[in-house]
């Protein structure tokens, strides 16, 4: 068992937060009066594969970089991964905003995101301290 | 295009302006369906926007005038330049999830990156 530094554990907490995020796209977030079924993240918008990539993207290469990939060293994980992970927050702040009717999925989804910005924002901040 | 030749202030304030251009297209026609038309603020979300390109906007116009700015531990180009990528992302979320697209989306994606543009030119120029 590898043992993992503060760095490597805060990335694999926001790779796990980005992931469940990216799950939490496919969970109910709105209420249709119970006409139409429920509105999920994902068929919201036929553009909601955008932010999912990009999550995903943050998430994937946080965990890589956790289990130390060789070929990232020449990319700065944390801070791309920064720079990228509230990409999926402010999709879900877009319709917290604007939508009616929220189901458990909304929430679960914007909490998930703020999560998942805080802890790569720490890995960003450890990173930098070295 | 060479960025070179222009300097910090007017890079600053092309990008305002270019943020001042994006909040208008906000109110222009997005999206024509037959008879029906709706702008950038029929979206229920446009506020959050609208917040995002004033703060940018002004962050970038206050930096370009040599106004003191109350970001003590942050580089406020690197804040507007951020500001200006989310902007650019809702552009393109729209782009790809409405039908029958009009002019003024066009136009909100051509100001939001041109602005970008700018941002991004002034940030590179700090770290360096």
């Amino acid at each position: 068992m590898p043992r993992f530094g503060a760095l490597e554990r805060v990335e694999i907490l926001a790779a796990v937060l980005g992931g469940l995020w990216c799950g939490a796209l496919f969970l109910p977030w709105f209420g249709m009066g119970g006409v139409e079924g429920d509105l999920t993240g994902a068929n919201m918008l036929d553009s909601s594969w955008l932010p999912l990539v990009i999550v995903a993207v943050a998430s994937a290469l946080l965990l890589l970089d956790a289990i130390t990939v060789d070929g990232l060293r020449s990319l700065p994980v944390p801070a791309f991964s920064t720079f990228l992970m509230p990409f999926g927050l402010f999709y879900t702040a877009l319709f917290v905003l604007a939508g009616e009717e929220f189901l458990y999925g909304a929430w679960v989804a914007l909490g998930l995101s703020a999560a998942a910005v805080v802890f790569a924002a720490m890995a960003w901040v450890i990173d930098r301290r070295g | 295009m060479d960025l070179q030749g222009i300097s910090r202030e007017q890079k600053e304030m092309g990008a305002a302006v270019c943020m001042l251009l994006f909040i208008i297209s906000l109110f222009l026609k997005w999206q024509t369906f037959g008879p029906i038309s709706g702008s950038g603020a029929d979206l229920g979300s446009w506020p959050l926007v609208l917040i995002i390109a004033l703060v940018a906007g002004g962050i970038v116009a206050a930096d370009g005038l040599r106004m003191e700015i109350p970001l003590r531990r942050m580089n406020p180009t690197s804040v507007a330049t951020y500001l200006m990528s989310l902007l650019v992302f809702y552009v393109i979320v729209f782009i790809f999830a409405i039908d029958g697209l009009s002019y003024g989306v066009w136009l909100a994606l051509i100001f939001s990156v041109i602005g970008l543009v700018l941002t991004f030119s002034v940030y590179r120029q700090d770290t360096r």
